[in-house]
């Protein structure tokens, strides 16, 4: 099991039919000919990225200038035939940005302007050249930052961030790449501009921008990126500590987890990389087997106490060395030896593979012993540097290429951690991609009609194979595999499921028309007398819930207030507060987007599903995605069905990442003229402040705006003091809060009213409220002014109202709910997705029904 | 980075050149301090491209010729040095793959006259002391220049500053702490004679004997940088036999010239004056640096207040790691405000005789760091390396500002007390 050496047979033998010449003839006729590099010299150094055992010439390199002249490059190979890549700073780390041998590089370094900063709104809109550090850097002055850190953040850029979903150190708390991309204007290998997603925090209709992100370039490039910010942290407490060996501090993580407590980053050097970052960088390691890095963040007081508590823990974990950084100046010492972790070990070896296979948190001590057993198997040294919290692992493996046979073995040995890593029900890629160098392994993760179906969709959306051919997927397999092969049902399900979910197959495949019910907590009736009924309500049950790897794998109709019970058994929950109205089921709560109140601190139903088996329109059962808490291998499927409204697949099981349940919470309610709340709003988003609901209230008599917090008990009164400072000493206190904020999740009370779930921005609050106001329906203004709630008498001009106002919405109660309102045109890249999942136009959902 | 390189048909250099591909990792950390890759905004213009080109060249992948205008636009600040996660020495690649580059393919003969014109006389001072007097009718008549000619011209100064007289030996007043040589300085001593005066008197305000060389040589850095290694090698050969043995250390004041004679062990390696020349390089010492270690100063303070913004050459920062020294020294004078420039600490296209080889590239950067020493509003800008001087001087003055460029030890002079007399 060997991952292949050659590039030239992994597409079919397809190269292109143009010759050099004409190649950069035909390119020079786009951009201004010393743009487009063709000579040897030119294009040498393009011919590797951060990963050097691949190297493939291109033909011609067009240094791009504009967005523009991205898209007519991308018109042009597509009507020539020519294969393309979009390369950034060329930093992946499996070779994800190796070229096609023969075909157009795109350099998109130069396209690095920061377009749009729009702090009310907490995001902004970039050039897909722009450095990930250079986003912190140009929004700091507003007290903002961009999460997602890659040790290469000083210069990798957007655009591969996007394409490879990077991660990074800080995962843990605030996800990967895909959680903090909105919206994005793309140019798929067509060469059709269209825009995804939008400047909003919610969603609405399937999210398009988490497919796109992390597809490795085949289904197109970022042209424009919108990014969701945060608010600077306020305070930092980063603590070293140094074990004797590795086990020990792969248990203390444990431990840490266990305690409820959610750093930001939890992080495990070995002594080979602890010695490497030395020499480099001279951090100032403790001499150890092993060293923990352990990053709290957050408001100061909260943060003090955290870490009495950890470094207790550390202390029983038995650490010989504990040592928090007293300074900023040191802590930031503590992460540059870290985050030079993978280019110092180059001082230790002429040359290494960089692995990035995950394994759930708890098989951690079990992985590293087996790498162990490996390295000394094998005689080579493996240095392991690794995001101890999320359980992705990054073994180094230390070879000299020039060595007969030592790549090879390299590669062996590198194959059997990711074998491993599949083995124990993790992933093959957490944040690096499939790329190139992981081809092999991509059908070790997904087999069957599963690998089948993300061949099916790069093919629907890129059957020339232009878009970065013979990345993430081998391009050799024979087409319409996905949905017609019988796939055997898992055998760990219960018995009445297997009878349940393959009669609900059954049933697809022999109706024309088909409508997905869930608990019927949303739907008045169905969209469609023509489509049958599928009840998928009674697919309940927990399948898997292990609270120390902070994921939940339920069936889709289990309702969402068992889960929610379930979990706070345990002191955990789902961050994204799903409303636990009616019988709520997790497959309507996934298939409608629906978070509550609280996804505003960490984020919505897609920042934190993880893994999704489900039923397309062809009756197969399909799985993408995993079961541990960060995956970057294959299409992001799970999330495209977030919102997916029943049109796209009958959602079966999912797994969901989960965080510990903060200890107490408390509320301010400020009440005053609209356009003042505005402003403490938008200082709030900004703030100092550590918020877990942001809600504003219009319906009443007087705005008023609820400031929820929520952390440990023995703090939340000074914090929300201190909050009522700020403030100006305004607002009142509610300390027992629970009934005002589950009242929130309940729309209306009314059950014969109208709710409309509208996405918006914080900045057009004003406008829509005036805009709005003749439809004389009650607004709310949820998730931070990201979410605008209408409830009141449905009415048809609602459509009109909403056309004019751009907005697009979807109709949760209501006539033929739930489905979309508004402005809403589906973008080529969906109807490409919905040709392969549903192809015969079977589901029935709310989305505008395929061919109307 | 795997490689096959053949050492036997490289220099005696050859093994630190290959150690240098090889610990390279391509991880691209150098790119964004690469001043010629923000510019130019291309792989090949950048640490991790000039190495993978220079590795592609010493294979026998690459026709030399080719790769060359890409070496070439190196302005060898070794930003990247100090950037490298991995360790690579990359000067240890670039200069004896320059050293060894004879092709001449991507430049143009005014880039090569220029170049020749420079290199012959630059480093020697009374060459070019009659060079300025002669190319003075250039700047009342300057488009009478040739254009191509123009880089070179516009940098010659409107009128020469008088010659300094130095001392054979200049004591201290009482019992010398430490008896050092000062490194004459070629382009130096023509262009800003106070430099080496301030020096001698900082070093005897504060005990130090200072000797003067037996002759006023170049050390060979300016030709070294440029790739001319034989010239390089003359030099310090010169250099070597004019200084005294009997000192402590051989002080430099110019970064270019201080950086140069560290790298002297590897320009003679495998040859008979290997060892000397090691020698030379442990001995010599940047001027900051060497005042930063004396147990005690004399006490600076500047009559009137001051804003006083230092900027880093390259050459000081990056190859010899001078850094904290001079702010160390500075912050201690009285009525002194530092202040830091900002921006993205790039090169300001000085480096050496760059800037006369590449005037489009070096004049960007100029600009952008004048623009950057404006925003720190300060009334003087401090440097250690005649090049920065000059190009500063020129960028800021091209902005309309009147900020003068002093070199530090002139900026610490003024601080002495007065009982040390103007020089």
């Amino acid at each position: 099991m060997n991952p292949p050496h050659a590039g030239a047979d992994v597409w079919e033998g397809r190269t292109t039919p143009l010759s050099q010449a004409q190649m950069v003839a035909g390119l020079q006729a786009i951009v201004s000919p010393e743009r487009v590099l063709h000579t040897a010299a030119q294009r040498t150094p393009f011919e590797s990225d951060g990963l050097t055992a691949f190297r493939e010439r291109p033909g011609a390199v067009v240094l791009v200038d504009s967005t523009d002249e991205v898209v007519a490059a991308v018109r042009w190979c597509h009507e020539t035939g020519t294969p393309c890549m979009a390369r950034g700073s060329g930093t992946s780390l499996s070779g994800g940005a190796v070229p096609i041998p023969g075909g157009v590089v795109l350099a998109l370094n130069r396209l690095n302007r920061v377009l749009d900063i729009r702090p009310a709104d907490r995001i902004c809109r970039v050039e897909p050249g722009v450095i990930n550090l250079d986003v912190s850097k140009a929004v700091a002055t507003h007290g903002l930052y961009y999460a997602p850190d890659p040790s290469s953040q000083p210069i990798c850029t957007i655009g591969g961030n996007v394409a490879f979903n990077s991660g990074g150190a800080h995962c843990l708390k605030y996800g990967m790449t895909s959680n903090h991309v909105l919206g994005m204007k793309v140019v798929l290998p067509d060469g059709t501009v269209e825009e995804l997603g939008r400047d909003s925090l919610e969603g609405v209709g399937p999210d398009l921008p988490g497919l796109f992100v992390g597809s490795e370039g085949r289904f197109g490039i970022a042209l424009e990126v919108t990014l969701r910010l945060l608010p600077l942290v306020p305070s930092y407490r980063t603590v070293l500590a140094a074990y004797h060996s590795l086990g020990a501090a792969g248990e203390a993580v444990a431990a840490i987890v266990a305690s409820g407590l959610l750093p930001g980053a939890i992080e495990i050097m070995d002594s080979l990389s602890i010695e490497a970052a030395e020499v480099s960088v001279q951090p100032g390691y403790p001499k150890a087997a092993a060293i923990l890095i352990v990053e709290l963040e957050g408001e100061p007081v909260q943060v003090e106490a955290e870490m009495v508590q950890l470094e207790a823990i550390l202390r029983e974990s038995g650490s010989h060395e504990i040592r928090p950084a007293r300074t900023e100046a040191e802590r930031q010492l503590i992460w540059k030896g870290r985050k030079s972790a993978f280019s110092a070990v180059g001082r230790l070896s002429p040359d290494f593979i960089v692995q990035d296979g995950v394994v759930p948190r708890t098989r951690l001590g079990e992985a590293l012993e087996f790498i162990d057993r490996l390295s000394t198997r094998y005689g080579i040294r493996v240095a392991n540097v690794f995001h101890a919290g999320d359980g992705n692992l990054h073994p180094l493996i230390l070879y000299d290429g020039r060595e007969p046979g030592a790549l090879h073995r390299a590669e062996e040995l590198a194959g059997e951690i990711l074998t491993m890593c599949i083995d124990m029900g993790g992933s093959i890629t957490g944040e690096h991609g499939v790329g190139r160098e992981k081809l092999a392994y991509l059908p070790h993760m997904y087999t069957g009609a599963d690998l089948a179906l993300l061949h099916d969709l790069r093919k629907a959306v890129d059957p020339g194979i232009l878009a970065n051919r013979g990345k993430m997927l081998t391009d050799d397999l024979p087409s319409g595999s996905s949905g017609s092969d019988a796939v055997a049902l898992p055998e760990q399900w219960p018995d009445d499921i297997r009878a349940k979910v393959h009669a609900l197959q059954e049933r697809i495949r022999s109706r024309d028309r088909v409508t997905i019910r869930g608990a019927g907590s949303k739907a008045v009736h169905a969209s469609d007398d023509h489509a049958e009924i599928l009840d998928a309500g009674s697919l309940t049950g927990v399948l898997e819930y292990n609270p120390a790897e902070f994921t939940i794998t339920a069936f889709g109709g289990s309702r969402i207030a068992d889960i929610q019970d379930l979990l706070a058994a345990e002191g955990q929950y789902l961050p994204f507060d799903p409303p636990r109205e009616d019988n709520a089921t997790l497959g309507g709560t996934i298939a409608c987007g629906l978070g509550g109140e609280g996804r505003w601190r960490y984020g919505g139903v897609r920042d934190f599903i993880l893994g999704l088996r489900f039923l397309d329109g062809r009756g197969g059962l399909l799985y993408s995605g995993s079961r541990v808490v960060k995956n970057a291998a294959g299409f992001d499927l799970p999330k495209l069905m977030t919102g997916s409204l029943g049109s796209l697949a009958l959602i079966v099981e999912a797994t969901f990442k989960v965080f510990p349940y903060p200890e107490a919470s408390g509320t301010v309610s400020v009440s005053g003229p609209l356009s003042d709340l505005l402003d403490t709003m938008a200082a709030l988003s900004c703030g100092r402040h550590e918020i877990a609901s942001l809600v504003l209230e219009t319906a009443v008599t007087e705005p008023v705006l609820h400031i929820r917090q929520t952390g440990r008990a023995d703090q939340l009164s000074a914090r929300l003091e201190d909050l009522q400072h700020t403030l100006g000493g305004s607002g009142t206190l509610l300390m027992e809060d629970q009934a005002l904020w589950s009242g929130m999740s309940e729309w209306s009370r009314d059950r014969s009213e109208t709710v409309i779930r509208v996405p918006i921005c914080p900045s057009r609050i004003q406008e829509l409220a005036q805009g709005l106001a003749p439809l004389n329906m009650g607004m709310r203004w949820g998730s931070g002014g990201h979410l605008l709630w209408l409830s009141g008498n449905w009415q048809d001009r609602i459509e009109q109202q909403f056309a004019q106002l751009g907005l697009t919405g979807v109709v949760l109660r209501g006539p033929r709910a739930p489905r979309l309102v508004g402005s809403w045109r589906e973008p080529r890249l969906l109807s490409r997705v919905r040709t392969v999942l549903d192809p015969e136009g079977k589901l029935v959902g709310g989305l505008p029904n395929r061919g109307d | 980075m795997h490689h096959s390189i053949n050492l036997t048909e490289l220099p005696a250099a050859g093994p630190k050149m290959a150690e240098a591909v090889s610990n390279c990792v391509h991880c691209g950390f150098c790119l964004p301090v690469c001043p010629t890759y923000s510019v130019l905004g291309e792989e090949m213009d950048s640490p991790r491209g000039r190495i993978f080109l220079m590795k592609e060249v010493l294979e026998g992948n690459l026709d030399q010729g080719s790769v060359q205008p890409y070496v070439d636009r190196c302005l060898g600040c070794m930003a990247c040095v100090t950037a490298c996660p991995s360790g690579v020495e990359y000067g240890e690649l670039l200069f004896p793959y320059r050293a060894e580059d004879h092709s001449q393919e991507g430049s143009n003969h005014w880039q090569r006259l220029r170049r020749r014109l420079a290199l012959s006389v630059l480093p020697f001072p009374q060459r070019l002391r009659l060079a300025l007097r002669l190319g003075r009718w250039t700047r009342f008549a300057h488009r009478l220049a040739p254009a191509g000619l123009q880089p070179l011209t516009r940098m010659i100064p409107e009128r020469l500053p008088p010659r300094v007289p130095q001392p054979v030996v200049a004591s201290p007043p009482g019992k010398p702490v430490a008896r050092v040589a000062l490194l004459p300085g070629c382009a130096q001593s023509v262009l800003a004679p106070q430099i080496h005066a301030d020096t001698v008197r900082l070093l005897t305000a504060n005990g130090v004997e200072v000797v003067r060389p037996r002759a006023d040589v170049c050390c060979g850095s300016l030709d070294l940088h440029a790739g001319e290694a034989e010239a390089a090698r003359t030099h310090a050969r010169h250099l070597l036999a004019a200084l005294p043995t009997d000192v402590d250390a051989v002080i430099t004041n110019a970064a270019g010239c201080g950086s140069g004679i560290h790298e002297y062990p590897l320009l003679f390696k495998g040859t008979g004056d290997e060892e000397a020349m090691s020698d030379l390089a442990r001995r010599s010492v940047d001027i900051c640096s060497f005042l930063a270690r004396l147990p005690s100063l004399t006490l600076m303070r500047l009559p009137r207040p001051l804003r006083v913004a230092y900027h880093d050459a390259c050459h000081l920062q990056h190859a010899l790691k001078v850094v904290s020294e001079p702010r160390t020294l500075l912050g201690q004078v009285e009525n002194l405000e530092l202040v830091e420039i900002g921006g993205d600490g790039f090169c300001c296209g000085s480096a050496g005789i760059y800037n006369i080889d590449h005037p489009e590239t070096a004049d960007r950067l100029g600009a952008a760091k004048a623009a950057a020493v404006a925003d720190t509003g300060a009334a003087c800008l401090a440097t250690g390396n005649i090049g920065c001087l000059n190009q500063l001087q020129l960028h800021l003055a091209g902005r309309g500002l009147d900020i003068p460029v002093r070199h530090t030890v002139s900026v610490l002079a003024d601080a002495l007390p007065p009982s040390n007399g103007p020089a």
